[in-house]
């Protein structure tokens, strides 16, 4: 390691984190010939290990001393939530998915048991990949239902691992949601942050495609053609969005563990509008590489980051293999609170025309580029519509209006579009941001202003309002667009003010 | 439990049971409750896995198998007429703590064990017990297999449809417990094979205990990882490996929620088992 670099790392001063992080590299290096050499020659102090489930994280161990450590995990199988309106008969570890995080210290005895509940049907076991031994463990943790197995390793490497269940077939026991991370600290513990996270991402495989209803049963077919319906972060669609999402306050440093558990898929981990700071390649100890935008989680794997939070807002955590963000489920959410730091991000300062065709570009109210629209005759209308959801609605709200869970609103059968034909051009207007509630469920995102004209606006809500089991039988008019836009549309040098767009946000 | 205690151990309790069975008036109970049977054609099996297993297959030879699982009512009968099997003096290693527990009382079935719900919380000592108190006996692994795979009249020649509808099963949460009779029927007219309860059979053990018969050159005892499809003839048939795993991580005093029996008989033709 080039401790220089470290010790440089312009992007933040926490030089006293980054030269105990430094410090640790090379200790750990030295100890790692002798993982043990720490061991008092009596018995060990006992803990028991308090389980935590993701995405909280188990408290940073303070001790400086080995430790025997008993750690308890049970494996059930639950009927649980995949998705809105969709269920799926988890095999887990703890009876959550992803298992809960296990944190113990390098140089630690663990005592492992691992208890099968009697209601299962099926035979389970852990293959742990911070144990060095036959199987992770695996070979010696074989229960049938009703039964308990008990061995017990030492953490010799430090590093966050991948454990998950390895009973035939295992890509089965893995695809039903059998995994979780052990972080096996270095001896002198993590450079300091103010909060970490667990994430994990993982694949399903369900007879019916995405968002089919219903009890879904597991479909081997696609499992072994990696073709997979659902790729979630923390076992369900949505379980870190919303209110669920991952919260922190501008200036503080954050740490996410983030494992793979496949089964198959690897996984471009990114932060939309985030820059890692120091990235833990594969989750070795080494912080390997700074300003990362994207790095790859390995299916059966791990990777651990850090950054500084300096601007507030809400980041989006993809997997940039981004068909699965957008329509699989792999979305979540950092909601970071704090002021605003103008210098760092401005906002939208300016929404100008562009005249590619030369003249200077120049600030004009929209109503000027539509003096020749005309209101089209019905049929007309709806067509252009569907012409224009498709191209700016359907990415996000989803080509059947079905939109989302937890990320993008529904606008088939929606009481929200459909209570309020002024408050919904408002919306196409001028964006919307903030808290709703659609159909029973909230969503708290932003929609830009699409810079639509006010002929598209009237075509695409018309459009909207009499398909996807919307049951308007009016049309929404040129006349009433425009009216809209009146009272709301910012000016280039003043705030909007209050009128249908306020409205829009109650 | 090494093998040689095994046997010893399935001996003695198999005199035992004999011995429980000798008045006429239990023999016509014998027979009333072994239930109806079938005969199951020989045929030729290419067992999950192969080691040792010519390339054609296993011919298993032909045997009768009880059409339905021992359910609760038969298998309350055997207890009533061997009071050894009762939940109270069965000995922890024939059977262990959790023995026949859906059962409300000693000799009471109650809401949790329908009389003709499948028995389950048996366990091999015990189903060999009964195997032999009604002159049956456990069907072979080779046995049961070949009678598990023949389903041709429903799934036509498309083993995956069999392979789909065992796994949608596998994968659902344990659920209430079902009359025994309902499920899908083989084409030897042999019910719920799939779907109802795991079976227990004679020779449940014999893939995960082979390592000393082996060497060192045999399957991974516990079947991790992908260690499991190292010497499996398809590794795709994963019906037939969660049997396979779950198998073995039994022993034979272990009793399950989700695991009866059902029994077998040679031909009256057949002087001796073959398939052992």
């Amino acid at each position: 390691m080039n401790t220089a670099s470290f010790l440089f790392n312009s992007r933040r001063p926490l030089l006293m984190a980054a030269l105990a992080a430094a410090v640790g590299a090379c200790t750990a290096k030295d100890s790692s010939d002798n993982p043990l050499a720490d061991r008092p020659s009596g018995a060990l102090p006992v803990e028991t290990l308090t389980v935590s489930h993701a995405p909280a994280v188990p408290s940073v161990i303070t001790r400086r001393t080995p430790a025997k450590v008993i750690i308890n995990l049970e494996t059930r199988e639950v009927r649980k939530r995949l998705a809105d309106g969709v269920e799926y008969t988890f095999w887990t570890f703890g009876g959550s998915v992803p298992g809960p995080m296990l944190r113990v210290r390098a140089g630690d005895e663990v005592e492992f048991h691992l208890n099968n509940h009697p209601d299962n049907k099926m035979p389970h076991n852990i293959d742990l990949h911070a144990v060095t031994g036959p199987g992770g463990g695996a070979a010696s943790s074989f229960t049938a239902p009703g039964h308990s197995s008990q061995f017990t390793f030492a953490a010799l490497n430090p590093g966050l691992y991948v454990y998950h269940c390895a009973t035939a077939p295992v890509g089965m026991h893995i695809a039903n949601g059998m995994y979780g991370l052990i972080l096996v600290e270095p001896k002198e513990g993590l450079p300091k942050v103010d909060r970490e996270f667990y994430i994990f991402q993982s694949e399903f495989y369900t007879a019916g495609r995405y968002g089919a209803a219903g009890l879904q049963s597991f479909d081997m077919e696609k499992a072994l053609h990696e073709d997979p319906d659902y790729v979630v972060f923390n076992g369900s669609v949505g379980a870190l969005i919303g209110d669920h999402a991952l919260k922190a306050k501008v200036g503080e440093t954050v740490r996410m563990f983030v494992g793979n558990g496949g089964p198959n898929l690897i996984s471009s981990f990114h932060v939309i509008g985030e820059i890692f700071d120091n990235v833990h390649t594969e989750g070795g100890t080494l912080a390997n590489q700074h300003n990362v935008q994207t790095t790859l989680v390995p299916a059966g794997g791990a990777a651990f980051l850090d950054m500084k939070l300096e601007a507030p807002g809400t980041f989006i955590l993809v997997d940039h293999s981004i068909f699965r963000a957008f329509n699989k489920g792999a979305l979540g959410m950092l909601t970071v609170e704090g002021a605003a730091n103008p210098i760092v991000y401005s906002g939208k300062e300016n929404d100008a025309v562009y005249l590619p065709e030369g003249g200077a570009i120049q600030n004009i109210a929209p109503d000027s580029a539509e003096l020749v629209e005309t209101a089209l005759p019905r049929e007309a209308l709806l067509a252009r519509g569907k012409t224009v959801f498709t191209a700016n609605c359907a990415a996000c709200h989803q080509l059947a209006g079905e939109g989302i869970p937890g990320a993008f609103p529904p606008l088939a059968k929606s009481d929200f579009l459909m209570a309020n034909k002024e408050r919904a051009i408002g919306v196409v207007l001028n964006g919307l941001s903030g808290g709703i509630v659609v159909n029973g469920q909230k969503y708290n995102g932003v929609m830009p202003s699409l810079a639509l004209r006010a002929g598209d606006i009237a075509a695409v809500l018309s459009y909207i309002r009499m398909n996807f089991g919307n049951n308007a039988t009016d049309l929404v008019t040129l006349d009433e667009v425009r009216k809209i836009r009146a009272a709301t549309a910012p000016k280039t040098s003043a705030p909007p003010p209050n009128g249908a767009a306020a409205a829009a946000k109650k | 439990m090494n093998s040689t205690l095994r046997c010893l151990l399935q001996r003695v309790l198999l005199i035992a049971g004999f011995v429980a069975g000798t008045t006429s008036d239990v023999v016509a109970q014998r027979v009333a409750s072994g239930g109806s049977f079938r005969t199951i054609a020989a045929g030729r099996l290419r067992p999950l896995f192969v080691a040792g297993v010519p390339d054609g297959g296993v011919v298993v030879p032909a045997f009768l198998l009880a059409t339905q699982p021992v359910t609760n009512a038969d298998y309350l009968r055997f207890v009533m007429a061997n009071p050894e099997w009762r939940r109270s003096r069965v000995p922890r290693i024939a059977a262990d703590s959790q023995y026949l527990r859906q059962w409300l009382g000693e000799l009471q079935l109650g809401p949790d064990a329908p009389p003709t719900a499948a028995v389950v919380n048996v366990s091999w000592f015990a189903a060999s017990a009964y195997a032999s108190w009604v002159g049956a006996r456990l069907p072979s692994t080779m046995e049961w297999e070949l009678a598990a795979s023949r389903f041709r009249k429903t799934f036509g020649d498309n083993p995956e449809r069999l392979n789909a509808q065992v796994l949608a099963w596998y994968g659902a949460a344990s659920d209430t417990p079902q009359p025994v009779g309902r499920g899908v029927i083989s084409d030897d007219g042999i019910a719920d094979l799939h779907g109802v309860i795991w079976e227990w059979v004679d020779d449940f053990n014999a893939v995960v205990t082979s390592g000393e018969s082996r060497g060192d050159s045999g399957p991974d005892t516990g079947l991790f990882c992908a260690g499991g499809a190292a010497l499996a003839a398809d590794p795709s048939n994963y019906s037939a490996f969660m049997r396979y795993a779950l198998r073995g991580s039994l022993r034979g005093a272990y009793t399950l929620g989700t695991l009866g029996f059902r029994v077998a008989r040679d031909l009256p033709s057949a002087s001796k088992r073959s398939t052992r």
